[in-house]
């Protein structure tokens, strides 16, 4: 299987062989590819689709609890029935969270698999007995693991963009295409994640003995992100664009200095031991 | 011209005691140097060291003169380090596996794939090219990593315990290729291994480890003066008889140790003028065995 070129079109013949040896063996790992398929199916496609249908067949007659949720909108929305409110609310609290989950796991299981798998098969000491310095291992698994969970990112976004419209259309409201959170979401926040979650595998590839092991530390990674949104859900606050962007300049400078971090200490001693 | 320098190579992982203990090596360019020595005596610290697998605590090592702290990558394009611990991608055939190794070494993808051919083919492993490298046998996959090691054509070779877990015909094959880099092609080999008769027919130069520390090293020769191993005259004689000033070895032989094989002629003379029926004479010379375990006081390890 071909990557596509803009992965590596700014490395060289060394660490290209060695992003498409990390494909390959991420592809064949039934785990890795199981995750890739689906975390993405369940967040962005399935729960969706559940919660458009369950919006669809919802009486418009006084629920309990929709009172609570008409708390979570604005004057602006306050024309929505039942069905409208529910769709919208899960469209614009819990769906950025849904899919944010995705760029943030594919990172994190590529990552553990590119790095700790490699080390879990005792192949990580023959790769730096290759003429190839710790420093392109280092970035071509980089690239490979980020490059994967952005092309894997994306796909769910479009993805994910269709059915929210179908719901849309269906529910005759403008919750998902209206909503300016998406362009910094996809443009700034999804990227600085797939960084985050990338990094952050390497980070503990030190400590970490296996791949299992790995990608359930990645539990801790995803927390944040859950109470984030939990948080906007219970009423607490409310994340707009310009929170996400703020917050996706937060994590790309925190990126850089992980980044920093990993790449001095990917040396074979500290990896070997 | 040096193809292998450690000055005072010294690693502990304990802060206690050091596993490679101010290790002293000169390996000259194009011989077979053997590193012997039992478990635990340091070797496979001792590859890892001057593969840059590890960060010496003090004294430093030189391929080729290029020091693989601070030039990995370039030390890397001309030495191939084979150690047990450098696996294989199990998922991978065999060829796949030469073939990236190829490619990661900087050769272009065609060029890689007709090497691998080339090292398979010599190493007698063509046969399983296409076999996925999780379903090698220790022979072959040991062959594999050895020709993953010879992929970009390196000017020396560290090979820690090449043969081990191998059949004496596997390993004879593979000392064998060894061998031929040797002669034919100049290659250095540092060859770490506790199979003192595999060092013994591969190399010229030897260097015994104990506990991390060089106790001594030179030919064979050198090595069997310091051990004070001399070569041995064997008698067999009719049953029953006793030759005196001779001891009886297990297989019947009556021996004694020369100064030199030079005596050999001489004393089969006397003994046969002093009316024994000599059916069959023979000189033993001291091998690497002898000599290590007089050296080391170690038999375990034989």
């Amino acid at each position: 299987m071909k990557l596509p070129k803009f992965l590596y079109k700014h490395i060289d013949g060394r660490e290209k062989a060695l992003v498409k040896k990390d494909f390959r063996e991420m592809w064949q790992n039934m785990a890795v590819r199981t995750m890739l398929v689906i975390v993405p199916l369940i967040f962005v496609v399935l729960l969706p689709i559940f919660f458009t249908i369950l919006a669809n067949s919802l009486p418009n007659s006084s629920l309990t609890g929709m009172q609570q949720m008409r708390g979570l909108i604005s004057d602006k929305q306050s024309y929505m029935n039942n069905r409208q409110l529910l769709f919208y609310v899960y469209s614009d609290c819990l769906g950025p969270m849904l899919y944010l989950i995705v760029p943030l796991m594919t990172a994190c299981v590529t990552a553990a698999s590119s790095f700790v798998g490699e080390k879990e098969r005792g192949t990580m000491a023959t790769l730096f007995l290759s003429p190839i310095t710790a420093r392109e291992i280092f970035n071509a698994k980089l690239i490979g693991s980020v490059g994967i969970s952005a092309v894997c990112s994306l796909i769910s976004f479009v993805t994910y963009a269709i059915v929210m419209t179908i719901g849309d259309v269906l529910l005759g409201v403008t919750a998902f295409l209206t909503n300016p959170s998406w362009v910094v979401m996809v443009l700034l926040l999804s990227p600085a994640l797939i960084i985050f979650g990338a990094l952050f595998m390497v980070l503990v590839s030190g400590r970490s003995h296996s791949f299992m092991e790995s990608v359930q530390i990645c539990g801790y990674v995803l927390l944040p992100l859950i109470l984030l949104f939990v948080g906007q859900f219970t009423g607490s606050f409310r994340l707009h664009a310009v929170h996400y962007l703020v917050l996706s300049l937060l994590l790309m400078v925190a990126d850089f200095i992980i980044w920093r971090i990993t790449s001095a200490h990917f040396t074979p001693e500290k990896l070997l031991q | 011209m040096s193809a292998i320098i450690t000055e005072r190579l010294t690693k502990s992982f304990d802060s206690k005691t050091n596993t490679v203990d101010s290790l002293c090596l000169n390996v000259p360019e194009g011989i077979a140097y053997g590193l012997v020595g039992g478990s635990n005596s340091g070797k496979t610290t001792a590859v890892k060291l001057m593969a840059g697998l590890l960060v010496p605590d003090s004294g430093r090592s030189l391929i080729m003169d290029l020091d693989p702290v601070k030039t990995p990558a370039r030390l890397h394009k001309l030495c191939g380090t084979v150690t047990p611990s450098a696996n294989m991608y199990g998922g991978m055939t065999g060829k796949e596996n030469l073939a990236f190794f190829g490619e990661a070494a900087g050769l272009k993808a065609e060029d890689a794939q007709v090497r691998a051919a080339e090292l398979m083919k010599d190493l007698g492993i063509w046969q399983a090219r296409d076999l996925l490298v999780r379903e090698f046998p220790t022979g072959m996959l040991q062959r594999l990593s050895i020709a993953r090691a010879l992929m970009g054509k390196p000017r020396v070779l560290l090979l820690d315990e090449p043969t081990a877990g191998m059949d004496t015909e596997g390993a004879e094959a593979v000392l064998a290729v060894i061998s031929g880099l040797v002669r034919e092609e100049g290659v250095t080999v540092l060859l770490c291994t506790h199979q003192l008769v595999y060092a013994q027919q591969l190399c010229t130069q030897f260097g015994i480890l104990v506990e991390g520390k060089l106790i001594a090293d030179g030919s064979l020769e050198t090595l069997c003066q310091t051990a004070g191993c001399r070569v041995r005259a064997g008698f067999r004689l009719a049953e029953g008889i006793q030759l005196p000033d001779f001891t009886q070895n297990a297989d019947g032989y009556w021996e004694k140790e020369l100064e030199s094989d030079e005596e050999m002629p001489e004393l089969l003379r006397k003994t046969v003028e002093a009316g024994y029926s000599v059916y069959e004479a023979r000189l033993s010379y001291p091998t690497l065995t002898d000599a290590y375990t007089v050296l080391t006081d170690r038999e375990e390890l034989l």
